[in-house]
């Protein structure tokens, strides 16, 4: 079979055209479908940068850090952010196990996060301690209340004792992702947390 | 005779004093509750209504940023019920239900559009694609017999002209 000039020329432009024309339906079919399905969480400093993390605490002065969830899972979520503190001593949450920590929450603070959005709050926060003394020697911090966005939570059974080792007192303040699974009705942990670790200077 | 109605009275204004001063603070409690737990079930339907919507593929942003409101009412509603001030417990939950009230007709009309547009969208991009496409396909072809039906008359002519 003989291709003449004109021929050539007629098929190259008909495919080039059908193509073109073609694109909207193809760009449907030659989509990469999304194969992993997961939620991003993080806190930043008060630059909204992840740096300059408040750890040196003096009572009542306040301390701005940034939270953030960003929802990856494939459609919209209902999660709610667990605000808890605890001390060395006191159970943290298990990054191994994929466990809760089993301390109460102080605070929760729920988020509506559409699928590929990114949902994100200020947290100010301030502790109120009184540091226990005997001959003149720190022994322990006894946490009196902490305020979070303007809320003044008790942490009346909180005491942070001295740490020789690091040479401080110290308090983590955490926050733990929890899901609304619609199926059962209840908020599930979702596997993920976040927190800082402070040092009650004074 | 005294000694016998001397309890008796002090119970009965006991039951006076209960009746007046204690009963309205738990039945202002009960109401905290009912309203909490009422505004807790508004934000689920809610969450559903805008969940349906999402997958009609609305956009929810707007869904989202008033249920977070109500959710940020209903928490700090919840803090004031756990401190005991249940005035401001109701008033919260009260004011994080009414901020729903014309959430799911406004979840259902994103819906509608969204599934509208949808149907539109798949019309245009793949239905008018495939008929464009073969529309293309269909145009060459016919260019493709005019050109050889003018090609072959012009070499028939050309060879009669050779011939003479």
């Amino acid at each position: 079979m003989i291709v003449r000039g004109y021929e050539a020329l007629l098929i190259v432009a008909t495919l080039f055209l059908s193509l073109i024309v073609a694109s909207p339906a193809l760009q449907r079919l030659l989509v990469y479908p999304r194969t992993e399905f997961f939620t991003e969480m993080w806190l930043l400093g008060p630059e909204h940068k992840a740096e300059n993390f408040p750890f040196n605490i003096s009572r009542n002065d306040n301390y701005n850090v940034f939270l953030g969830i960003r929802n990856e899972l494939g459609s919209c979520a209902y999660y709610s952010i667990q605000v808890k503190f605890r001390n060395q001593t006191q159970p943290a949450a298990d990054s191994f196990n994929w466990k809760p920590s089993s301390l109460s929450p102080l605070y929760s603070i729920s988020a509506f996060v559409a699928d590929k959005e990114t949902w994100e709050i200020p947290i100010g926060f301030s502790f109120n301690y009184v540091q226990d003394n005997y001959n003149e020697t720190l022994l322990q911090v006894q946490f009196l209340d902490m305020t979070i966005n303007g809320y003044v939570l008790r942490l009346d059974d909180y005491a942070a004792v001295w740490d020789s080792e690091r040479s401080g007192f110290f308090g983590n303040l955490f926050f733990e992702l929890w899901i609304y699974n619609g199926t059962v009705g209840v908020f599930q942990y979702h596997e993920r947390f976040t927190g800082l670790w402070f040092n009650m200077t004074g | 005779m005294l000694h016998f109605k001397e309890p008796v009275l002090l119970v009965i204004i006991l039951l006076l004093f209960l009746a007046v001063f204690v009963s309205p603070v738990w039945a202002d409690q009960g109401t905290a509750a009912t309203a909490i737990s009422s505004a807790k079930k508004s934000i689920l339907d809610c969450y559903g209504a805008a969940e349906e919507a999402e997958a009609a593929d609305a956009n929810i942003t707007v869904l989202t940023s008033i249920l977070n409101e109500a959710g940020l009412l209903l928490t700090q509603a919840e803090l004031a019920y756990a401190k005991t001030d249940f005035d401001e417990a109701l008033n919260l939950a009260v004011q994080s239900q009414s901020s729903l009230s014309n959430f799911i007709s406004e979840a259902n009309s994103l819906k509608e559009t969204a599934k509208q547009q949808k149907n539109q969208d798949f019309l245009l991009n793949v239905v008018g694609s495939i008929a464009g496409t073969f529309f293309v396909i269909v145009a060459g072809f016919v260019v493709w017999l005019y050109l050889k039906k003018k090609y072959a008359i012009a070499g028939a002519n050309n060879s009669d002209c050779t011939r003479v």
